[in-house]
């Protein structure tokens, strides 16, 4: 479903991803793992779009995307939950969601994705009025997904999602992305958590400094292997 | 020969070539360099305020206006003496400056643009409206019908000359290492004890006295001033274009800047009307195209300054 | 009353203004010669078809529509990420362009757009006289600010351009084509000074010059009322067309603009970002 191969992305004159490789295969749950600034956030921006990388091919679908435009992206299928959640302040929660239906593809089938993203989210369907900025973290987390959904993604990518939230609201979540997983949507998640990450991924990719350092299986991972790859020690 | 020598060199025969020009040149080609030298005066400073200290005025006409209606006021109405005149125009515009920089330091980028350009439109309707200055007629200066063209060359020059100057040894000051490092960085540089405010207000109060004397001079050769003329826009417009295409940002640009305006104003004067035009448009192509201009392109490309002002 | 009257039409005046500098944060100084334009846009109509001015919006509109956003697209958004000085002295080289433009065509002289309205007044209550052509401006005010109000809020691209103000990155997300959404924001500013060109011009004389008194019109109503905000900006129309009337009053007709240049200043120097604007 996605494939990376050969991946330099710049931030100028720094490189912060070298050469990574990266394999998600239809209905599975991909976990991407690694110390703050080993370039997790960056390989989610350029899947997205929002970076260009040097050198390098992404493929979603057999399509190569890595040249294209981050609204274009979407519109194929692909969906970011990006990291700081980034809903919109000034807009109603359901103006949010309906954000997410900008696309296209998801605009016809509107009514449809907001009831099931209110049955995901019940919470979410009793402030439809409120605005944005006044939720409290948890529940924009949820708006984020919720919108991340309504544009009926095939792939939908999460960026540190329990950042700042409370365990039991994190628990939650993580039902909800394997939910989510159930319906055939493929996974890929960015996690500081790493205990829980590796739970719930049938793939992981551990970065260090910009280069995948350890990839496959995580139930088959040592916790020897995973220290290493991590922190390098 | 080190690259020190070549320059001096080449700036001393341009010197020896322009004091001397009066002696061989056409009365044509006198009064046209004058042009290049006042406009390469306002706008060196204009240069100092929005390519060093990144203060972007839309205002600097108020300068000019209030330079021009000094020398004019005083040389009329109380017969001093024709430069004495210029200087306190210089003076009248400081305080000018002074008066308006507690308000005007209050707005930050895009406001501080209007907020001068109001200034100067209030200051245009004000000046149309006073009795003394013959409301929007304007006044004659009379006094300077008797000045030679080769005076008012040598003012001129020694403006032209004395600004560029100005500005490099500013800029090779320490007043000159902290614009720079405010330009990189404004909040680290606080840190390091930098007084942004008053960095900022001595290159606003400096370009307003050299402004200021700069449009005595001006209005020496034109001898005709009129509020709308004198306070509008339009002089703006002309510092915007001789900036961005001579290079904002560079020692040189506002000099080459210059040269091409006067020039391509002398080419234009057929078509009235078209030359601001045609202006605006040459300003909105270079900004897409060569947006430092073309001294700022030219070092880009070369790696060479004429007034290198970083620290060898 | 006159002044609130007119400060609903200031209103309109600076509401395009306020627009891209909430949506794109940038400001626009051509603003001012874009209303003009269109005044002479409508006056061409009318002397070439002999319309009435308001019926000549059926073309005005559309074409400085298409005007705002192929400005956007080929001329501004080139300059997109490069921050604020670009779009500044760009925007502030085509007002320039766009007046000389208009002198060369249509001479200095004064111009209006003639209806019969202008003489007309309205007796309300016996106490004062309303002229008939205010009224008209006021509610060409409440009716654009009305529409746009609605645009903004019920259709997908309205809320498209909100959500652009809002989190640009995440707007991309949405599948948000930013380009195309500026250069829609900026013909739709482009339509507010279409409407106001127009009113303006059955409401008093203008001249090719006049845009830059326009533009600071609409900086003053902005910036009293707060950039980016609709309703700040209606509040601030009001206030400017009022002090603009009692400090017509008060000093003297020639100090009409200078009073509302004052306010400006004062606004600019205590509270630049408005009574109800957002920072």
């Amino acid at each position: 479903m996605l494939q990376i191969k050969n991946l330099d992305v710049y931030y100028g004159g720094f490189q912060a991803l070298s050469n990574i490789g990266l394999e998600a295969e239809n209905g599975q749950i991909v976990s991407i793992l690694g110390a703050n600034g080993a370039g997790k956030s960056t390989l989610l921006k350029t899947i997205a779009g929002l970076l260009k990388a040097r050198s390098g091919t992404i493929h979603f679908e057999e399509k190569k995307i890595d040249h294209l435009e981050s609204h274009d992206i979407v519109n194929l299928g692909l969906a970011l939950v990006p990291e700081g959640r980034k809903i919109f302040g000034s807009l109603t929660v359901l103006e949010n969601l309906l954000m997410g239906s900008y696309a296209a593809r998801a605009r016809k089938s509107k009514r449809e994705n907001l009831e099931n993203v209110f049955q995901l989210f019940p919470h979410l369907k009793e402030r439809t009025d409120q605005m944005g900025i006044n939720l409290s973290g948890g529940e924009q987390q949820m708006l984020a997904i919720g919108r991340a959904l309504m544009s009926q993604p095939r792939l939908i990518i999460f960026d540190e999602i329990s950042l700042g939230l409370s365990p039991m609201v994190v628990k939650m979540l993580y039902e909800t992305i394997r939910r989510i997983n159930q319906e055939r949507v493929t996974v890929m998640l960015v996690e500081q958590d790493v205990k829980r990450s590796l739970k719930t991924a049938d793939m992981a990719y551990i970065l260090q400094e910009g280069k995948v350092c350890l990839n496959g299986n995580p139930k088959h991972f040592t916790e020897e292997e995973v220290k290493q790859a991590y922190f390098g020690l | 020969m080190t690259s020190n020598r070549i320059r001096l060199i080449i700036i001393v025969l341009c010197l020896i070539v322009l004091i001397t020009l009066p002696l061989w040149a056409s009365r044509y080609i006198v009064s046209v360099l004058l042009l290049i030298y006042l406009y390469m005066t306002v706008a060196s400073m204009w240069n100092l305020l929005a390519g060093y200290s990144g203060l972007i005025s839309l205002g600097q006409q108020m300068f000019i206006g209030i330079g021009g209606y000094t020398l004019a006021v005083l040389s009329i109405y109380y017969g001093v003496p024709i430069f004495l005149g210029v200087l306190s125009g210089g003076v009248i515009s400081v305080i000018l400056a002074v008066l308006i920089s507690r308000p005007v330091f209050r707005m930050k980028g895009v406001y501080f643009a209007i907020g001068t350009w109001i200034i100067a439109e209030a200051l245009g309707i004000s000046f149309s409206n006073w009795g003394y200055v013959r409301y929007g007629m304007g006044l004659f200066i009379q006094p300077a019908y008797k000045l030679s063209m080769s005076s008012i060359y040598y003012a001129a020059m020694i403006l032209g000359v004395g600004s560029i100057a100005l500005v490099y040894l500013l800029l090779r000051s320490n007043l000159g290492l902290a614009l720079m490092a405010i330009r990189d960085d404004d909040m680290a540089s606080e840190a390091m004890g930098v007084n942004i405010f008053r960095c900022k207000l001595t290159c606003f109060l400096i370009s307003a006295f050299v402004t200021g004397l700069a449009a005595g001079v001006l209005y020496l050769n034109t001898i005709f001033i009129q509020p709308f003329e004198a306070f509008g826009i339009g002089w703006t417009v002309k510092l915007l274009f001789i900036v961005i295409i001579g290079g904002l940002g560079t020692v040189e640009g506002p000099i080459l800047g210059a040269v091409i305006f006067v020039l391509l104003q002398q080419f234009l004067s057929e078509y009235v009307g078209f030359n601001l035009i045609i202006l605006g448009t040459i300003t909105i192509l270079t900004i897409f195209f060569a947006p430092k201009g073309v001294i700022g392109t030219f070092h880009e490309i070369f790696l060479v300054e004429l007034f290198p002002i970083r620290r060898q | 009353m006159n002044g609130i009257l007119l400060g609903g039409l200031y209103a309109v005046i600076g509401i395009g203004l306020s627009m891209i500098f909430g949506i794109m944060k940038q400001v626009n100084l051509a603003h001012g010669e874009l209303m003009i334009l269109s005044s002479y846009f409508s006056l061409v109509f009318i002397q070439l078809i002999g319309l009435h001015p308001l019926l000549t919006l059926f073309f005005v509109f559309p074409a400085m529509f298409i005007l705002g956003y192929l400005l956007q697209g080929f001329v501004f958004n080139r300059v997109l990420g490069k921050g604020m000085e670009p779009y500044l002295m760009i925007s502030f080289g085509l007002s320039i362009i766009l007046q000389n433009a208009l002198l060369l065509v249509f001479t200095p002289d004064a111009r209006s757009l003639k209806t019969g309205l202008i003489i007309q007044t309205l007796d309300v209550y016996g106490l004062f006289h309303v002229p008939v052509i205010y009224l008209v401006d006021f509610a060409g005010g409440v009716l654009t600010i009305g529409f746009l109000h609605l645009f903004m809020k019920r259709t997908y691209l309205g809320r498209a351009i909100r959500a652009s103000a809002d989190d640009l990155s995440a707007s991309k997300l949405m599948g948000i084509n930013i380009k195309k959404i500026y250069a829609l924001a900026t013909g739709i500013a482009a339509l507010t000074a279409a409407m106001s060109g127009v009113l303006v011009g059955m409401t008093f004389t203008f001249y090719p010059h006049s845009g830059t008194q326009y533009l600071i019109i609409a900086f003053g109503v902005v910036i009293i009322g707060g950039m980016g905000s609709l309703p700040g900006t209606f509040l601030g129309g009001l206030i400017l067309g009022i002090s603009q009337l009692v400090g017509a009053q008060l000093i003297g007709p020639g100090f009409q603009l200078l009073s509302g240049y004052l306010i400006l200043l004062i606004v600019l120097t205590i509270r630049p970002q408005g009574l109800l604007g957002r920072k």
